[in-house]
């Protein structure tokens, strides 16, 4: 991938929830392009032959309850939580997704 | 002036009332204190992972059999990768390209619903706003009961053409989803939860124009306001010249009007690839075959069998059995009762749609409930076949049973509302009358037929309303 | 050497038979090993925590069920401590996956196979040392400290398992956890010289272990020797029912499998692939022990994998795209490190994971989130889900031919620390051996096979059809009745 750029990272960035600081980004550029061109070599093989395997099905689990957290238990890890909820810190919400 | 043909299309999210969750053991139920059915699965932590509840599976089968969709031997869970804190994996298991039903279809007064599929996926937890009086330091609090929660979507065409078409719509899928049990259809407590994708376009036009989609309607009556409402704001937009973009809306339940949700910096790209955790769902025949063996009777074939057996009109059966509860609770009845003639049967009908299912409304209550029991009905109409009370008095015994929370025959003793049927004790009233009414007799006879009703009148008057008319009729008949 | 020393020295199957003879108490033992680790932990940084509390508990435990009747009938490994990589959950006890992102966690639950090694009277002796989430071949991607090789404490142990190969190889423990996903136990196990198993996918159980490429990763044991890890499978296969992908074939420990003939067996060798990628101490090492199995009437075979060069690309979409998805329920919100800059939710996402993440983890995110991103997705990961299928078909087809494939673990000896860190590639290179296997879902062991002339450890790797571990057992059995690079001890 001849032409991927430093905004073609940023939107991956993006998707992904990181941030990249700017004096890295072309450090970082050069790696991810470094790696394309690895995983770009698989555009070499031939997938025409594949025969299908067979698949091993799902086991489904039958519907019975077990035991469910203790409620300080599911928060003992949480910052700041009010018990029983998790929080988000007060500002300006973004809705959520489409 | 141009008419604006709207197309509507709907996704509807039923919750599967199971046991537990759809990947995780946990409590699937309503309420609950918050976060307090919930595990490393449910709570996406470390090393948490899924295993499909067979319940779910087999509930979303029949509700495709029931919704005459084409159930796949083969399917397969996707994840839709977005960040949200009721998402706690960040993200959700669903099925995307290779969904468990296609195709199906609903019939509806308005015209048949077909339908695209119906797909297997868990439902997200639920985000609160901070009380005041709680922490101020808190924006928002995340409870995640509801994560995990198995629903079924099912996704129409763009077929439906009118708000009413699509209330219409969602009412008989309700229906048939309460009938087969697979889902309890509350829409206040978001069991049953539709978004609608709106478009209109110029009379004429046979290319669909951009559609808006609205979310989370959660009662028949906000879905007939929001399309309403977006029908028209949208042919208005295009009316004054202006365009409709691609967007999510929210319906405000204040306003009745639909308002955009803040659009976000980037659409969302969701990624979906198979879930590696799951291998694909593989339902042989003989699977599906046993479910659609063990179907619950559907509403529509439920009514046609009243129709059929009960000799009642459509309208009538129709009214039995949009509720499963209420349709058993006439063939409850109507075994108490015991009877086979069809005008019998329809004075039962008659009783339960005029007057227990407005009691049932004014008092909030349930049928299964209510103090007029199978049962108690069936005593109310024979009392009334035998002449004990009178037909009048049914609507007040029924108030009274609510009332008191007692048997009819026991009021009716109470209230000494027995009807006055003793052919002897009636002659003897009916003679007096006659005798000191010589008058209005000769009057009779010589043909005024209207003075018949005068000595009904009397009749009742002396017997302060409790004389068995029909009796009394006879009697007059016989001795005038 | 002290009597302390000594029964450090000592590999599981020994010490269970000292324990059940009570020449030595599990509560002994564990002090033992508790002290060993306590002399070199600081130097070799093998271990991110000691759970001494838990671990006098679990020995306590063992030595009442030892106490009791029929003694004999516990598992081997009843009183063994046993070291669990910082990626599997231990309830009650600080699980970081070597992350600053979980730098407080404290889990609530134990991975199921956790809860196996204590329900036999197993000893939970700490929490060993990895590269963060698993992803990397040297543990110097550990947030907290790199793990030094004992062989040569310039040198990496090897990862994404270093800490546990470390812990082992040092005699910290008898055993220890690992985990595999592109060559995360065998790899280290090769360059700390000690044996390394990655199971059959689907053998263990994952419920529980914080998941790096789901479709990969295996739990498996890193021991001296091949009974040990044979022991170790049989406790950790044991049933589960919240893993989905576990096939529930649980491992049964038998003698026979360490004892059985190799005599007449075909062992299969894919000349051109290795020799395009060994240096040259390893090769020679290599054929060192394809000799000595010829020697022992195993039929050797050339065998071609035409799909196996494609398989570091291959692995290096899939894993990463896994592994992006896998890596979003650390947000911020429920039990990670949150931010302090809080000003939208946006931030609270972006800023707690760029804060928490190291710089693999995000590449690998990074490099994920791209192959799976619409109109990138059908050129990179559906042409990978292809190509893996040919690579599995591979396998399948050179298994009609052969009992087992050989390669060597790695294609060199222990690289100096920091010597491949400048540039990713260089260390996405350090797997080329052990990347098939977990695409294809195969069993594959990594047993020493001896020193370079720097002394330097390196191992031979065997792999075998799915769920035929067992021949990895007589095989590995074999070559250490012959050879005793398996007793051979670093000094500190």
């Amino acid at each position: 991938m001849p032409d991927f750029t430093k905004d073609d990272l940023q939107k991956v960035a993006q998707l992904s929830k990181l941030r990249l600081i700017d004096q890295d980004i072309e450090q970082r550029l050069k790696e991810f392009k470094d790696v394309l061109s690895h995983i770009d070599t698989l555009s070499q093989a031939d997938v025409s032959q594949i025969q299908n395997p067979s698949i091993a099905g799902l086991t489904l689990n039958p519907d019975q309850p077990h035991q469910s957290f203790q409620i300080n238990k599911a928060l003992d890890n949480a910052t700041d939580p009010q018990p029983p909820f998790f929080t988000i810190p007060k500002f300006m919400t973004s809705k959520g997704p489409a | 002036m141009t008419t604006f043909i709207p197309t509507i299309g709907l996704e509807v999210h039923a919750q599967l009332s199971s046991n537990t969750k759809l990947f995780c053991r946990c409590i699937n139920a309503f309420g609950g204190q918050p976060n307090h059915h919930t595990c490393p699965v449910c709570l996406g932590m470390p090393g948490g992972l899924p295993t499909l509840n067979e319940k779910a599976v087999t509930f979303a089968v029949r509700a495709g059999l029931a919704l005459g969709c084409d159930i796949q031997n083969t399917s397969v869970f996707s994840r839709k990768n977005y960040f949200y804190p009721d998402l706690p994996k960040g993200y959700q298991i669903s099925q995307f390209d290779k969904p468990v039903c296609l195709g199906g279809g609903i019939e509806t007064e308005h015209g048949f619903v077909e339908l695209t599929r119906i797909h297997i996926e868990e439902d997200a937890g639920k985000l609160l706003h901070a009380d005041s009086a709680l922490n101020k330091s808190a924006g928002s609090l995340v409870d995640l009961n509801r994560a995990g929660v198995p629903l079924i979507e099912i996704v129409t065409e763009p077929v439906i053409q009118s708000a009413e078409h699509a209330v219409a719509f969602l009412k008989k899928l309700r229906s048939i989803l309460r009938y087969i049990e697979v889902c309890d259809g509350n829409m206040e407590e978001g069991s049953l939860r539709c978004d609608a994708n709106i478009s209109v376009r110029p009379a004429g036009e046979t290319q669909l124009r951009q559609r808006v989609e609205v979310k989370n309607i959660n009662s028949f009556r906000f879905v007939h306001k929001a399309i309403d409402y977006e029908i028209h704001r949208q042919s208005e937009t295009y009316k004054q010249g202006g365009n409709i973009e691609q967007e999510t809306r929210l319906f405000n339940t204040d306003k009745m009007t639909t308002k955009t949700m803040r659009s976000k910096e980037n659409a969302n790209d969701y990624r979906y690839f198979p879930e590696p955790d799951l291998a694909p769902l593989i339902l042989e025949s003989a699977f599906i075959e046993d479910i659609r063996s063990e179907m619950p009777e559907l509403p529509e074939a439920r009514k046609q069998r009243y129709v059929q057996t009960y000799q009642l009109s459509e309208y009538d059966a129709g009214v039995l059995t949009a509720e499963k509860e209420t349709a058993d609770y006439f063939e409850k009845t109507l075994a108490a009762y015991n009877v086979s003639a069809p005008e019998k049967i329809k004075k039962l009908s008659n009783l339960i749609t005029s007057e227990v299912l407005r009691l049932l409304k004014e008092n909030h209550s349930k049928i299964q409930d209510i103090a007029i029991t199978p049962q108690r009905l069936a005593t109310t109409l024979s009392m009334i076949d035998q002449g004990t009370i009178s037909g009048k008095m049914a609507k007040e015994l029924l108030e009274e049973i609510i009332k008191t929370n007692n048997d009819p025959q026991d009021i009716v003793e109470a209230k000494g509302w027995k009807q006055e049927s003793d052919p002897e004790a009636l002659k003897k009233i009916v003679l007096e009358i006659i005798e000191n009414n010589p008058g209005q007799r000769e009057q009779y006879l010589k043909g005024k037929d209207k003075l018949f009703g005068f000595f009904v009148g009397q009749v009742m008057k002396a017997t302060q309303g409790k004389a068995n008319p029909a009796m009394v009729n006879e009697l007059i008949k016989k001795l005038l | 050497m002290s009597a302390n020393q000594a029964i450090t020295h000592v590999p599981a199957h020994e010490l269970s038979k000292k324990l059940v003879s009570k020449e030595i108490s599990s509560v002994e033992l564990t002090r033992a090993f508790l002290d060993s680790i306590q002399s070199s932990n600081d130097a070799l940084g093998s271990f991110l925590h000691v759970s001494s509390e838990a671990a006098l508990e679990d020995a306590r435990h063992a030595d009442q069920l030892l106490g009791q009747k029929g003694a004999k009938d516990l598992h081997p490994l009843c009183g063994i401590p046993i070291g669990i990589k910082d990626i599997i959950c231990t309830q009650d006890i600080p699980t970081t996956g070597a992350s600053r992102i979980l730098k407080d966690f404290i889990p609530p639950y134990d991975a199921t196979v956790v809860a196996h090694i204590r329900s036999i009277g197993g000893v939970r002796i700490g929490k060993t040392n990895c590269d963060e989430f698993a992803m990397g071949s040297s543990n110097e991607n550990s947030a907290y400290r790199p793990c030094h090789n004992p062989w040569n404490v310039q040198h990496v142990p090897g990862g994404s398992s270093g800490g546990s190969a470390a812990a082992v190889s040092a005699r910290q423990t008898p055993i220890s956890l690992g985990t595999d996903t592109g060559g995360s136990i065998r790899q280290p196990a090769a360059l700390c010289g000690i044996v390394g198993l990655k199971p059959t996918y689907g053998r263990v159980s994952r419920f529980g272990s914080m998941a790096f490429a789901s479709s990969l990763d295996q739990i498996g044991p890193m021991t001296h020797c091949t009974q040990d890890a044979a022991l170790a499978l049989d406790a950790i296969s044991r049933p589960c029912s919240k893993d989905a992908t576990y096939q529930h074939k649980p491992y049964c420990y038998n003698p026979d499998h360490l004892s059985a003939s190799i005599k007449g067996q075909t062992l299969g060798v894919p000349w051109t692939f290795i020799q395009g990628y060994a240096n040259e101490d390893v090769l020679e090492n290599f054929k060192k022990q394809i000799d000595f199995y010829a020697s022992q009437g195993v039929t050797i075979k050339t065998i071609e994998l035409p799909h196996q060069r494609f398989a570091s690309a291959c692995y290096y979409i899939l894993a990463p795209a896994e592994a992006s998805s896998n890596l979003l329920r650390y947000d911020g919100i429920r039990y990670t490190h949150q931010t302090k800059d809080k000003e939208s939710l946006e931030a609270i996402f972006v800023n707690s994971r760029t804060e928490g993440f190291g710089l693999e983890v995000q590449r690998r995110i990074l490099l994920g989130t791209f192959v799976l991103s619409a109109g990138y997705f059908d050129a990179y990961y559906t042409k990978a889900r292809k190509v893996r299928a040919l690579i599995r078909q591979d396998f399948d087809q050179a298994f009609e031919d052969v009992d087992i494939i050989a390669t060597p673990t790695t294609p060199t000896q222990a690289f100096a620390l920091g010597a491949k860190t400048k540039n990713p590639m260089d260390m996405y290179h350090a797997d080329i051996f052990t990347v098939a296997t977990p695409l294809a879902g195969n069993p594959a062991i990594s047993i020493p096979s001896g020193f370079t002339d720097k002394s330097l450890p390196l191992g031979l790797q065997l792999t075998a059809k799915h769920f035929d571990e067992a021949r990895l057992f007589a095989f590995g059995s074999a070559h250490e009745q012959a050879f005793d690079h398996h007793q051979k001890v670093p000094v500190i």
